[in-house]
């Protein structure tokens, strides 16, 4: 999943992706590629395991994670892309909606073959339509959908594996 | 001689503040098995100082103006509560005499200095006369006709003011006359009195001030000095005992001074006497607190002694019962003030406080009014607790600051921490190279974010903690199908 970031104070946002990993996660920051790890403190903490950059503590604000203190220093971090729309697409194969709308074609189904940028469904949205596209080749592993249906912003909507 | 009248023993304590000082002047009534007496404001029902206190009295709605500054309210909690005596803490009524006027006219004692010392050191101008008159030197300066005498760069002050509020820096002729009517305006405003006078500007000051303790029996004895030069906008954010700067002839001359001032004006009780110090050494006086400083602890850590267990002893009539040859200063103390503050435009913040750690150890002491699900609201003070560090020396206090802030986390409002961190770990601040100027020769910059900042914030929305301890990996639509529900990656 690739979301974007902005710190407060910072003029530009940052594009991080999260893929998941044996025993941890690989998480790219504009391009920058790191394993980590995660393991809990106390208090709440949640201690990173960065390969490279060392053991970070962690502390989030459980009424919204965009406080939070990382190696004793505060930071506010929004996901821009929460107030617009959420990237249609991520490398880990899921596809969630960007925005909350109608189902409004399906042009493959569960089992299908699929090639990168394929369109898979379009929905609608705000008299928007926005198509769907597949990430990455492969197979379509889940889809749930049938035409008219309703589907929530961040739901997923077909997974490709 | 001192009036023979013995004030009656105190024995209920009401603290007519909040935040941390009402805490703190809470926990020393404890220790002396004395009861207390709370007073909160509707904002304020669930503070940390209101269960600590024996009892409690909500005094009003947030606004200070219609609770913590009511005097008919506080004095009405006083009575219902039989309390006997009465302790202001610092700011709010702390300094206003027509307050310790009504608590004595009730019958109780004013854990405070006599009326008379109040009114003096409340007008700026009276209180230069005075300690002029007693020798004290005091800033060059005079009265707005003399301007050209004392010379630019000069600064105006409200008479009525203090604390930095109501001050105005000149430094050419050209910028005099609208300097000198906005202060006016100004002045009125926020005191309702117009009255100002001038000062030199000394530039590059030190700001060192020498802790008194009288008591009513004449013994007046100062506690030595406390050097609060780190400042914003004149608002101290570090403090400390000793000052490297002062020799020890220096350091005696001031302590003799400031006795001397609060001798002048018949001072009983505990009370600050700031001068500022020039880069050439020469001091000069610049006002007179006639309350409890808020910067008390370090103080407090170097003296050995309590200066709230001491305002009661004298309040009740007792002699000190030492003189300034008994006191010794030991070792270093630094107090630094924590502010719910924008690290950036240093704006006030509010916010829930939704975990807080605060450091503990050898040689820290921690003075607060806040707790975990506290809520910073706007209506008062942004202090949120004072971070003290004793040490053998200077540096070991410094080392116990530095690594005491480290561990010092808030998450849920925004505070001064980063800013705190940078003034105690700067090599300028290391060397003793404190000056009021410091926050402006050595302004914090933002380090850039660390990758892992960005990092933490993208697993932090896919990880939650559970309050049981354990710690799962959390769908974060709520969709059974979400590729989050095969994360891994936790080692518990």
């Amino acid at each position: 999943m690739i979301r974007r970031f902005k710190c407060e104070g910072l003029d530009s946002s940052v594009e991080v992706a999260v893929e998941s990993a044996d025993d941890g996660w690989e998480v790219s920051v504009d391009g920058r590629v790191y394993r980590v790890t995660l393991t809990r403190g106390p208090q709440g903490a949640m201690h990173l395991q960065v390969d490279g950059d060392g053991s970070h503590v962690v502390h989030t604000d459980p009424s919204g994670p965009n406080h939070l203190v990382v190696d004793g220093r505060a930071y506010r971090i929004a996901d821009v892309a929460a107030k617009r729309t959420r990237r249609a697409s991520d490398d880990s194969g899921g596809l969630v909606a960007p925005m909350p709308g109608t189902v409004l074609e399906l042009r493959v189904a569960e089992g299908d073959k699929v090639t990168q940028g394929q369109v898979l469904l379009v929905v609608e949205a705000m008299k928007m339509e926005h198509a769907i596209k597949a990430s990455k080749a492969g197979v379509v592993s889940h889809l749930a959908l049938v035409v008219g249906q309703r589907v929530g912003a961040g739901e997923i909507l077909a997974e490709i594996a | 001689m001192m009036s023979k009248r013995r004030p009656a023993a105190v024995t209920k304590v009401l603290v007519a503040n909040r935040g941390e000082i009402a805490l703190r002047i809470v926990r020393t009534l404890r220790e002396l098995g004395l009861e207390s007496v709370a007073v909160y404001s509707e904002a304020d029902a669930g503070a940390p100082h209101v269960p600590l206190a024996t009892q409690a009295v909500c005094v009003g709605p947030p606004a200070v103006s219609e609770s913590y500054l009511n005097i008919e309210t506080i004095l009405e909690a006083a009575l219902q509560t039989g309390a006997d005596a009465v302790h202001p803490g610092y700011g709010l009524l702390s300094e206003n005499p027509a307050f310790a006027e009504a608590v004595t006219k009730a019958g109780m004692t004013w854990i405070g200095p006599p009326i008379d010392a109040m009114n003096i050191m409340a007008s700026k101008t009276h209180a230069r006369a005075a300690m002029a008159k007693a020798g004290v030197p005091v800033v060059p300066g005079g009265t707005v006709e003399e301007a050209q005498s004392i010379g630019f760069p000069l600064l105006i002050k409200a008479s009525a003011g203090g604390g930095g509020k109501g001050m105005r820096r000149v430094d050419t002729a050209d910028e005099w006359t609208d300097a000198l009517a906005a202060c006016r305006r100004e002045a009125a405003k926020a005191f309702g009195d117009d009255t100002v006078y001038l000062e030199r500007c000394i530039e590059r000051p030190r700001h060192v001030e020498i802790q008194v303790l009288a008591d009513t029996h004449g013994t007046v004895v100062h506690l030595f000095e406390r050097e609060c030069s780190v400042q914003r906008r004149h608002q101290k954010v570090v403090e400390e005992s000793p000052c490297v700067a002062l020799s020890e002839s220096q350091r005696t001359q001031m302590g003799d001074m400031a006795v001397a001032a609060a001798q002048s004006v018949g001072y009983v009780g505990a009370g600050t006497v700031e001068f500022l110090v020039d880069p050439e050494g020469a001091f000069y006086f610049l006002e007179m607190n006639t309350r409890l400083q808020v910067e008390h602890p370090v103080t407090e850590m170097v003296v050995g002694l309590d200066l709230v267990a001491e305002q009661i002893r004298i309040a009740q009539g007792e002699k000190l019962g030492y003189v300034q040859g008994d006191l010794r200063q030991r070792g270093h103390a630094i107090e630094c003030r924590i502010y719910a503050e924008d690290p950036v435009s240093h704006l006030p913040q509010t916010g829930v406080i939704q975990t807080l750690i605060v450091p503990e150890g050898p040689g820290i002491r921690h003075d607060s009014g806040i707790c975990t699900g506290w809520e910073v609201g706007v209506h008062y003070d942004p202090l949120l607790a004072k971070l003290c560090a004793w040490g053998p020396s200077r540096e070991m206090a410094i080392a116990r600051l530095r690594r005491a802030l480290d561990e010092y986390i808030v998450v849920g409002v925004q505070t001064n921490l980063d800013l705190l961190r940078h003034v105690v770990g700067h090599p300028e601040f290391a060397a003793g190279n404190t000056t009021t100027a410091f926050l402006d020769e050595h302004s914090y910059e933002r380090p850039p974010v660390p990758d892992v900042a960005f990092i933490a914030r993208a697993l932090a929305d896919l990880v939650v903690s559970e309050p049981n301890g354990s710690a799962t990996n959390t769908d974060h639509y709520g969709d059974a199908h979400s590729p989050w529900k095969r994360l891994g990656g936790w080692r518990l």
